[in-house]
């Protein structure tokens, strides 16, 4: 009964988080999929298989497309020309067409994508590389697709940074939007917490332990280079980079009282934003770099509030419920996330950045907690009872980031657009 | 109920009364003359004369260097006072003061703990310690390393204001991250229960909101090990 009513609430709010693309009715009631068919493709065979079943689980991935079962194909004669009848009476929308050639251990990948009912190619393009980038080629292509059909690329070239346990402590991690290969950054065999992308994606802030006190740490990926920045005497933690890269809010316990401060890139403070002899914690800046949305116990209990960085006034945001904690801030500006205790669980609640508007995203018996927003603001990813969980906001699925990695996993933060 | 204990009690002291009184009984016996069997002899024989003297006062034996047993004797003395000193920070370390949920006030409880711990850190101003925070595992993690960071925040201005010098003190925060006491895996559906009836970790649970699984004797572990992990710990680093 309660999932249907949420369900029923996701279904109200389509409009507003789904694409507004000229391929689907954003007018029309209910969650619409597209149907698309991806022909077998051409050329070599091994490849071929391996490209397609990574590109259809991308366009799965998406929620808004239904891919067409290969049993129903008509089949076509291998050839340049595409016969859009045949496509059409399988009740294709859309189609996608492939070759992959290999020469040594190198590919080149083309792929076409088609409107089926107007006869019309609407991308073509060629992906060359070594074997092992055939999936970032697909993932390059689905992005050009999304931006094709909804005027903005999704989540195929981006990674989600999270903590995971170890016998030894907890390290940072990276691995792609898909869950596919998660790769440790740090071997600090220590506590590390709390990573947080820059906005250009090269680089993560985080806190450890590493040298006794939590001190903030950067991290460049490229160079696999971990460098302290933030370490004045007490806590530095949720250091989090404003949006223009220029500056990181972070909470400091500078003489006893706990505040959020901005610091340069150097870690140099700059200004005290927050300050009071309570707690004050968890900074996320709003997308404009404006307003910066924190975690305060000035009430009593934890609360979210927001101050504006121009008249440094600071209100109240959420009143339900008494532990609300770990705001994330919509990409889009609209929307802040953040997990609450509801019923006994932590759940996931989605509110307006006025305050007008309450949407819980999670239900169940589980605790959800530590969302962070995907960069085209369709997914959230979060953490459940010490598993990452991906939930797609144009249906509310939920669905695991990590098959395969056994253990504890925890504050996940995902990537910006990485090019 | 009442008239059971009394009679037991009566039954008791009537069966020992004869033992008490046996064991007493040689003390009141009158010791008898003994009649001597000879007659005295008549005169006396001389008794040779010994001379006694009190034994002198006893040294204590040196073995070879008298310089070098002082030395050592300053030295056993300085390791028994290490030794003391060192029981005196085990004592100090051993005590945990303790926080009620999602709270950094001072219970009375603690303030009577760190009243002691201000005692010793005033008497030894060399003394160096290190308070850490810790939480429970209830809570996000970045609002638990706060809420430890202020309950070791409280610890020091409660020290501070009994007088402890506050270069004498630091503070670190764990939040969650190092609990003195892992709960038992079960605490997870303990922790369901209580959540799903919005009861916080420090309060009672019903037993009709148990299920089949469930013990209240469970219950208890897992608050016991929650609240075990509500502290503050007390490090000495430097002495």
């Amino acid at each position: 009964m309660k999932r249907a009513f949420l369900l029923g609430l996701l279904i109200l709010l389509l409009p507003t988080l789904c694409w507004g693309i000229v391929y689907i009715d954003i007018e029309a009631p209910g969650h619409k999929t597209l149907p698309i068919a991806v022909a077998p493709f051409m050329g070599n065979p091994v490849l071929g298989t391996k490209a397609r079943q990574i590109l259809k689980s991308d366009l799965e991935y998406t929620g808004f497309f239904n891919v067409l079962k290969e049993d129903t194909f008509l089949g076509e004669k291998p050839s340049a020309e595409v016969d859009f009848k045949r496509w059409q009476l399988i009740g294709a929308y859309l189609l996608i067409k492939g070759r992959v050639e290999k020469s040594g251990n190198r590919f080149q990948l083309d792929l076409r994508l088609y409107d089926v009912n107007k006869g019309l190619e609407l991308l073509a393009k060629r992906y060359t590389g070594a074997e092992n980038a055939l999936r970032y080629a697909v993932h390059r292509f689905m992005d050009n697709l999304m931006q094709v059909l909804s005027g903005e690329p999704s989540v195929f070239q981006t990674m989600i940074a999270f903590v995971y346990k170890t016998k030894r402590g907890k390290e940072i991690y990276i691995t792609d939007f898909d869950g596919y290969r998660p790769r440790s950054l740090t071997q600090f065999h220590n506590i590390c917490l709390s990573p947080k992308w820059s906005p250009l994606g090269d680089k993560l802030l985080f806190t450890s332990y590493k040298r006794g006190n939590p001190d903030v740490y950067l991290l460049d990926i490229k160079k696999g280079i971990a460098k302290r920045i933030i370490h004045y005497p007490g806590l530095n933690i949720g250091a989090t980079w404003s949006p223009d890269a220029k500056r990181i809010a972070v909470t400091l316990s500078i003489k006893g009282r706990q505040g959020i401060y901005l610091v340069n890139n150097k870690g140099r403070i700059e200004r005290c934003l927050v300050r009071s002899s309570g707690i004050n914690v968890s900074p996320t800046w709003s997308p404009d770099g404006k307003k910066l949305a924190f975690v305060s116990d000035r009430s009593g209990c934890p609360q979210i509030y927001i101050l504006d960085l121009t008249t440094n006034k600071i209100s109240r945001l959420t009143y339900e419920g008494n532990y609300n904690v770990s705001p994330a801030w919509s990409p889009k500006g609209d929307y802040i996330v953040y997990a609450g205790i509801k019923d006994g669980h932590f759940q996931l609640f989605m509110i307006r950045s006025d305050g007008s508007v309450i949407k819980q995203l999670t239900d169940g018996d589980s605790d959800c907690q530590s969302p962070s927003w995907s960069p085209d603001a369709r997914f959230i990813v979060f953490s459940r009872d010490k598993r990452l969980f991906v939930l797609r906001l144009c249906d509310g699925k939920v669905f695991p980031l990590l098959k395969t990695l056994p253990g504890e996993q925890s504050q996940p933060n995902w990537s910006p657009w990485l090019k | 109920m009442r008239k059971n204990h009394l009679l037991a009690l009566f039954v008791a002291l009537v069966l020992i009364f004869p033992l008490a009184c046996a064991h007493k009984k040689p003390a009141l016996e009158v010791p008898q003359a003994v009649t001597p069997k000879e007659k005295a002899p008549a005169k006396e024989a001389a008794i040779p004369e010994q001379v006694v003297k009190a034994p002198e006062e006893g040294k204590v034996a040196k073995v070879e260097g008298e310089q070098l047993s002082e030395e050592e004797l300053a030295k056993q003395k300085q390791m028994a006072k290490e030794r003391s000193f060192k029981q005196e920070i085990r004592q100090f370390e051993g005590e945990d003061i303790y926080f009620d949920f999602d709270k950094y006030n001072i219970r009375p409880d603690a303030a009577s703990v760190l009243e002691k711990k201000a005692q010793w850190l005033k008497v030894h101003p060399n003394v160096r310690v290190l308070i850490e925070g810790h939480c429970d595992e209830w809570g996000s993690e970045e609002y638990n390393l706060a809420l430890g960071e202020r309950r070791a925040n409280s610890a020091k201005e409660f020290l501070v204001n009994l007088g402890v010098d506050p270069s004498q003190i630091s503070i670190i925060s764990y939040g969650e991250e190092k609990p003195a006491v892992v709960p038992p895996a079960y605490c997870k559906d303990v922790q369901k229960i209580m959540h799903s009836h919005g009861i916080r970790p420090n309060h009672e649970v019903p037993s009709v909101y148990l299920g089949p699984n469930i013990t209240l004797c469970m219950v208890d572990a897992c608050q016991k090990a929650w609240a075990k992990n509500r502290r503050c710990h007390f490090v000495v680093i430097q002495y």
